[in-house]
């Protein structure tokens, strides 16, 4: 980056800046190699450097660089490409002035944060322009490498020494081994003695793994690179062109597992970063809002990822899923009957329930609970949350909308649905239910699976809600308050103008039978029972570890014992079977 | 950072107990120390029910005839032979004769059974005009075109009532008949045919319309019976309370049943000297054969039953109560196994950490 400026007495001068990799090449004349070891001793301290230079100008080489740039700046075709070549023709032959050293302070919390989303299982990748020294003492600060982590290299430095090809299966082999040896031995328990790698790879050597090759071998090397980088704990890429951090997000993306990339920034540099990952995250700060302006989400400082992950993320997705799941449940609850019923009305397509019933199960009757389930649960509380960032694996590798756990919810929602049918078709089989001899007709048989499926589905919710606040009191209770309601007011009035009357007294006449409250009562307990004995025992043999969380907090209320670790525990990190 | 309570940005978010996820809440766990208790008393509770119901409906009696008159049962097959042709000649009378064991405890409830019989059918239970029947004199001679092909007759008059229930009204009548002891005359058990329908279906739903001088049919006029029909409406009955569209027969009809085998309410025994029940002895039952139901493989049954405070006999309340009592209990004892296997092994844990 240069400018050119002309001083009081007429002189032209062209100054230039930039990293010592590239204005080193340029330089000419200068004190070169006292600057480059003093720009390697400030890199190493974590200072980020830069070099100056300059050269000064006559008055015909002054016309021709205008006249070059020109050129290029009004090019109809590749204005970049010819600009990019004019600047390289004009930075040339230049004077080494200096280095400038700047401290570029952690921001507060970055260390915590970073160690909690480790600890959370999340992998942590550093994507940075600057020097492999620098970035290499940033990580150390903010602990992303430990004491314990050996580095591994994917360098230029190491490529020019042995081909890439060599490099790689090198690294893969000293990577590789140690996990296929971990799952061998099967450890349990404190790993101190567990290897932790880190991998150091710059822009160049990205580049080459990159690169598309006539024999086929680039997919190889990007498997490769994959599998290496898969077996570290954290990766650092340095000196990183912007457009080189959306192509790692962009790799990681499509690579075998198909993770869940967030890539956060607050730079000019990381906003093609943002843009590629799944989630792109801008700090607001002081290099402006372009960063934060193309992002997803925008927070004022790196800390807050920490509760925006691990709290607000974590409660976002049990809701979502409950959501979901339970939508599916209770429409299958609620068409099912009808679907069984068609056997026996001859498959006319007679309704089971009324029309208003059949308008309204989705609109009034079990819409409020589950709308506000998914605004307000909050299945562990925020501060066990907060200080226990391994609860967040409970819901790695979407856990919770898994083809098993949708099965479940289906095969219960089918379950229910034949108790409530067959049981109220045993109920009324060729029998009276009332005490003075009358018989009922279809109306009542079909209110009579109605309400006993409305109660079922509102109640399976009640269990399922872990964290009842006055709201989720009222629609609940209210939600089967007001069917009642309806129901009775529905078939108490006389509607001749609508000449619609098949359903005149028919709810309180099913009320007023004794059989048809102790089915309603037999039916909903039969229907939550394998629910509630899921439940308890998948908590009793397999909880989950935000239930042992729950456990330890109630069970150790007296004793206040701060878990103090060093690295992710061994078990942590082997695959748990799912319960939930 | 202090927040100033007096400055507030205009970017800054709420920071009410709501807003930020604070509010108060109970937040229970269902573990076994909870579960369990609720299990066991659930569990007896549900075979306590389980017991008082299957008692009660094992102390309900209930009697059935089938009379169809198929070849092998033989009772009323000259009626039903005439039947397999179409409907059988008006007034084939048949009788059926049982006899009780033992005293049949009163009121004795008299039902009519038909199985195959479709009345939960899509179609067919649209078929039916509710502004007509509520005896609006407007709607009495407008059928709905939902009662087609049963909304205007022969002559192009209207149908009263129309559509496809009323049409295939039951008209099988009976009367029943006990022999005196030793072996004396037969003597009529009188059967009392009043309240068999809803109260609200016969007093509110159902109405005639507004009698014309006085007289029923001539509130009627200009309207024609149903097809199958033998009379018109409003002489449904001799008794000018029950005829019309609120003659009780009629209206039980009306009340489309759930299934294809359905029983209906035909009378109650509770007068004179049958009101504490029936005696030993034998019986006959006289049956006014009208009702064609071989074209349909249909069967036609008659049901005596007495009625408890919960209905007819069906013991599968008692049996469910007691089958989900006795898991309960099962499945409580389960819990409490594991229950206490891994209580001790996390209290192993617990002290070796």
């Amino acid at each position: 980056m240069s400018v050119i400026v002309k001083s009081a007495t007429g002189e032209i001068y062209l100054f230039c800046k930039g990293a010592d990799s590239s204005i080193f090449p340029r330089v000419i004349e200068g004190k070169v190699d006292q600057i480059r070891s003093r720009v390697e001793r400030n890199a190493v301290e974590g200072l980020r450097t830069l070099c100056v230079a300059y050269k000064r100008l006559t008055q015909e080489e002054y016309g021709g660089v205008c006249q070059l740039l020109q050129a290029a700046k009004v090019a109809l075709q590749d204005r970049e490409k010819k600009l990019a070549e004019a600047y390289e023709q004009i930075e040339k032959d230049l004077i080494l002035l200096g280095a400038t050293a700047v401290e570029d302070r952690l921001q507060e919390k970055a260390a915590d944060t970073i160690e909690a989303l480790q600890k959370a299982g999340v992998k942590v990748w550093v994507l940075t322009g600057d020097k492999m020294e620098t970035a290499a003492a940033t990580c150390y600060a903010c602990r992303l490498f430990r004491r314990d982590t050996q580095l591994l290299e994917l360098t230029t430095k190491k490529i020019e020494e042995q081909t890439l090809h060599d490099v790689l299966l090198e690294l893969s082999k000293t990577v590789l081994h140690y996990s296929g040896s971990l799952t061998r031995d099967n450890l349990s328990g404190l790993s101190t003695d567990m290897q932790d790698y880190g991998l150091i790879i710059d822009g160049a050597a990205l580049s080459l793994i990159m690169k598309p090759r006539e024999d086929g071998s680039s997919s190889n090397y990007r498997e490769l690179f994959l599998d290496i980088c898969r077996s570290c704990s954290a990766v650092l890429c340095c000196r990183m062109a912007p457009l080189q951090k959306a192509q790692i997000v962009k790799l990681i993306k499509f690579s075998k597992e198909h993770p869940i990339t967030l890539a956060i920034g607050d730079g000019a540099n990381d906003v093609s970063m943002i843009l590629e990952a799944h989630v792109g995250i801008g700090v607001i700060g002081k290099e402006g809002r372009q960063a934060a302006r193309n992002s997803d989400y925008a927070v004022p400082k790196f800390k807050h990822l920490k509760k925006m992950l691990l709290v607000h993320g974590h409660f976002y997705y049990v809701r979502i899923s409950e959501l979901v799941q339970y939508f599916f449940y209770k429409n299958v609850c609620f068409i099912f009957p009808q679907f069984l019923y068609q056997f026996f009305c001859g498959f006319s397509q007679q309704t089971l329930y009324d029309t208003a019933y059949l308008t309204l199960y989705n609109i009034s009757f079990t819409s409020l609970p589950i709308l506000l389930y998914s605004l307000m649960e909050q299945h562990v509380s925020i501060d066990v949350l907060k200080r226990d960032p391994s609860l967040y694996r409970d819901i790695a590798k979407n856990a919770l909308l898994r083809w098993r756990v949708f099965i479940y919810w289906t095969f219960l929602g089918v379950f229910d649905a034949l108790v409530f049918f067959f049981g109220a078709y045993f109920v009324f089989e060729n029998t009276t239910v009332t005490s003075n001899g009358q018989i009922f007709g279809n109306w009542t048989f079909g209110t009579l699976v109605f309400t006993v499926m409305v109660f079922t589905v509102t109640l399976k919710l009640a269990l399922d809600t872990r964290y009842w606040t006055w709201i989720n009191h009222f629609v609940i209770w209210g939600s089967l308050l007001f069917y009642v309601v309806f129901s009775l007011l529905w078939g108490g009035i006389i509607w001749p103008f609508l000449n619609y009357q098949r359903m005149y007294y028919v709810f309180i006449q099913m009320l007023s039978s004794g059989p048809a409250w102790l089915a309603i009562v037999l039916l909903v307990t039969v229907s939550l029972l394998p629910d509630v004995l899921k439940k308890v025992l998948c908590r009793q043999l397999r909880p989950t570890a935000a239930e042992r969380a729950q456990k330890n907090v109630e069970g150790k209320a007296s004793v206040s014992a701060t878990p103090s670790s060093d690295g992710p525990l061994l078990q942590d990190l082997l695959p748990q079977p799912r319960c939930d | 950072m202090t927040w100033s309570a007096t400055a507030r940005g205009a970017q800054q978010p709420d920071n009410t107990a709501f807003t930020q996820q604070r509010l108060p809440a109970w937040q229970p766990l269902l573990s076994a120390s909870i579960a369990l208790p609720l299990f066991f008393c659930a569990g007896l509770a549900f075979i306590g029910l389980g017991l008082g119901l299957y008692y009660t409906s094992n102390s309900i009696k209930e009697l059935e005839y089938d009379y169809t008159g198929s070849l092998d049962t033989g009772n009323c097959s000259a009626c039903a032979e005439a039947d397999q042709d179409g409907a059988p000649p008006p007034n084939c009378s048949c009788a059926l004769n049982f006899s009780l064991p033992e005293f049949f405890q009163g009121p004795v409830y008299f039902y009519y059974e038909l199985s195959n019989f479709y009345q939960n059918n899509r179609r067919y239970s649209v078929s039916c005009d509710n502004a007509q029947l509520s005896g609006f004199p407007s709607a009495l001679r407008q059928p709905v075109n939902d009662c087609a092909p049963y909304q205007y007759g022969a002559a192009g008059l209207p149908i009263a009532p129309c559509g496809a229930i009323a049409n295939s009204l039951f008209n099988d009548s009976f009367s029943l008949w006990h022999e005196l002891p030793p072996s004396g005359p037969y003597v009529e058990v009188p059967l009392d045919r009043t309240g068999i329908a809803w109260w609200t279906d016969n007093h509110v739903k159902f109405r005639n319309p507004p009698l014309v001088n006085g007289s029923l049919a001539l509130a009627f006029s200009g309207t024609a019976a149903p097809p199958s029909w033998p009379r018109p409406v409003y002489e449904l009955s001799p008794d000018p309370n029950n005829t019309g569209f609120v003659n009780q027969d009629f209206v039980v009809w009306m009340r489309t049943a759930a299934l294809p085998t359905f029983r209906k309410l035909y009378a109650r025994i509770r007068q004179g000297n049958y009101s504490a029940g029936l005696p030993r002895g034998n019986y006959s039952v006289h049956v006014t054969y009208n009702y064609p139901v071989r074209a349909f493989h249909g069967r036609k049954l008659v049901v005596f039953s007495s009625i408890s405070w919960m209905g007819g006999k069906n013991p599968f309340l008692g049996i469910a109560y007691l089958v989900v009592g006795s898991l309960c209990i099962l499945t409580g004892f389960v819990m409490l196994v594991v229950y206490i296997r891994y209580q001790d092994q996390d209290d192993e844990d617990d002290s070796d950490d």
